[in-house]
């Protein structure tokens, strides 16, 4: 059985500075890709929308991208159709050699 | 379809690690984890590939840390499956537009005991297949009733102190455990390192930003500062906040780190051109608890760890969206792309950990003790010196194209041999009452060799093998000692 969960939104923080960026990767959030460039200091991050409210009034942006519903539901396979499909493309390149 | 066209199931990868063994039962062993999966007990192997024998580097590659990151398990199967394939076919391995040749994959497979385990986290991986496609963390249960660790912030690295992305929470997706070691999952790559001493490097593989990442994790990196590191209590509680704090890592450490992540970033480029960055994994964002500090820490703990080059990847990009960050579809071309793209860069970390000298040594069937004392003669006598770590430099950056270039010529390779045996007797030799010197014979056939590599080397190779050239005709009546001050 699933555990229960609040919906969830993935998002890009923008933060002031990068003390910004150091202070909210404290919050206890669901954040994974950082990058600091020119147009500023981002975190992407995956937060319910309480969350979302507490950051804008801590004074970040937040960029809403799409809620957490996966966009497709990939396909699973067994160990034999994997080898299938490997050795196939294996056995192509040494066609091509 | 000529590629898989599904992520594959936890059994699935089971069952990948097993056929493969049952293929290439003569230089590959299927290694059980000593240690079952807390939810739905698990067995757990590593697929051990290598046909060299005697003292060998180790490498360890793990994926499916964090049960989301779908791609790179897969990833680390396939790789399995062109190293074992290449080898058994003398084939070259073609990621993209990078070529590896036969010759480069034989001399892993011979000069490397490389240990990959596609899939610290089956548990996990399950459950986002069945219910959550997001879920980052193990399956195990907390005392409060929630489930899960995060498993790359529960090894013993300033794992109390919760640095930067690192919850105390168990409902979070970051929760650090229990107890450093709280997991099965965790306590198995310890085991692996604790078993296995040999290894000397190691790469976590995640997603997702076109990373790769080297220590330290909990602070800014410094090098000038010793007193300031992990171990030291007077700075508990202030790392991983600006000011103040740095963590120390000798210079020279971190010049190879740099040195090795630049070529991992290049290996990656060649397969289509994508360029992830190569910085410290603070610049990530500050954590404790993780893999790779835990790995590379190991060897500064008093108890004569080895010293492990660790390293994180952060594979696939990230301009698409988070979802396409994670879970790449696994028949889309592009991201076809990314699992190639972490072959390439795996396949060059672990170039970088096969020794030249170790090689010529094994091939003259040295006893351990020689090869091992060679080793320690370099980590704490020629690394402490200008010209030792100039040596010790060229052997790192070079010596895999060095070793190539002597496979090819049996009259170097025997050159080399005698080089080595000479040099060896004067290292071993160098506390006696009458260490011996190294005399104009010794020098003249190290020149010869040099001059006969350079011919067919790179113009880097060719740069610095001139360099050592004129450098040695200063080493003329001295010994091992004397060299090095």
């Amino acid at each position: 059985m699933a555990d229960e969960r609040p919906n969830r939104f993935f998002v890009t923080i923008i933060a002031p500075d990068r003390q910004g960026l150091i202070d909210v990767v404290r919050r206890d959030l669901d954040l994974f890709a950082s990058r600091s460039d020119k147009s500023g200091h981002r975190i992407d991050g995956l937060i319910t929308l309480e969350d979302v409210g507490k950051l804008v009034e801590a004074g970040y942006q937040v960029l809403v991208a799409e809620t957490d519903r996966p966009r497709y539901r990939h396909r699973f396979i067994g160990a034999e159709e994997w080898m299938k499909g490997t050795l196939a493309e294996l056995k192509q390149q040494r066609k091509r050699r | 379809m000529a590629v898989p066209d599904g992520y594959m199931t936890s059994d699935a990868i089971e069952g990948v690690l097993a056929l493969l063994h049952a293929a290439y039962p003569n230089f590959t062993q299927l290694i059980q984890l000593p240690e079952i999966t807390a939810d739905q007990q698990r067995v757990i192997h590593v697929l051990r590939i290598g046909a060299g024998t005697g003292d060998l580097n180790g490498v360890l590659l793990v994926g499916g840390t964090h049960a989301r990151e779908l791609v790179n398990p897969d990833a680390l199967v396939g790789l399995a499956y062109r190293l074992c394939w290449s080898y058994e076919h003398n084939l070259d391995v073609t990621l993209g537009q990078k070529v590896w040749r036969a010759a480069d994959i034989r001399l892993l497979v011979e000069g490397l005991d490389i240990f990959i385990l596609p899939l610290l986290n089956p548990d996990g991986r399950e459950y986002v297949r069945l219910y959550d496609p997001w879920w980052r963390k193990n399956r195990g249960y907390n005392a409060d009733g929630s489930r899960g660790t995060d498993l790359n912030r529960n090894y013993d690295f300033l794992w109390k102190w919760a640095i930067g992305q690192t919850s105390t929470n168990p409902s979070n997706e970051t929760y650090y455990g229990s107890a450093p070691f709280s997991e099965p999952e965790t306590r198995n790559v310890r085991w692996l390192l604790d078993t296995y001493p040999n290894i000397n490097g190691f790469v976590d593989v995640h997603s997702y930003s076109e990373l790769i990442l080297f220590p330290w994790g909990d602070d800014q990196n410094q090098t000038t500062d010793p007193s300031q590191n992990f171990l030291n209590p007077a700075w508990n509680g202030m790392r991983g906040t600006t000011g103040g704090y740095g963590e120390y890592i000798p210079a020279d450490d971190l010049g190879r780190f740099t040195d090795m992540a630049s070529r991992v970033h290049d290996a990656i480029a060649a397969v289509r051109g994508r360029s992830y960055t190569a910085e410290q994994g603070f610049q990530l964002y500050g954590t404790s608890g993780a893999s790779s500090d835990y790995a590379y820490s190991r060897f500064f703990i008093p108890g004569g760890h080895t010293k492990v080059w660790a390293l994180d990847f952060e594979s696939n990009r990230g301009d698409r969206g988070s979802q396409y960050g994670f879970q790449p579809f696994p028949y889309d071309p592009d991201a076809l792309e990314v699992s190639k793209e972490v072959q390439s860069g795996l396949i060059q970390f672990m170039t970088s950990c096969v020794c030249v000298v170790r090689e010529i040594g094994r091939s003259l069937a040295a006893t351990s003790e020689i090869l091992n004392g060679l080793s320690n003669f370099r980590d704490a006598e020629m690394m402490k010196s200008d010209r030792g770590r100039k040596w010790v430099d060229l052997l790192d950056r070079h010596g895999t194209e060095a070793l190539l270039l002597l496979r090819k010529d049996r009259a170097a390779w025997a050159a080399a041999g005698k080089i080595f045996t000479a040099a060896a007797a004067i290292v071993h030799r160098r506390e006696s009452a009458s260490p011996p010197k190294i005399d104009r014979s010794l020098v003249t056939q190290m020149e010869r060799l040099a001059a006969r590599l350079e011919k067919r080397a790179s113009p880097q190779l060719k740069h610095a093998l001139a360099d050592v050239r004129r450098d040695l005709r200063k080493v003329v009546g001295k010994t091992a000692r004397q060299v090095l001050n």
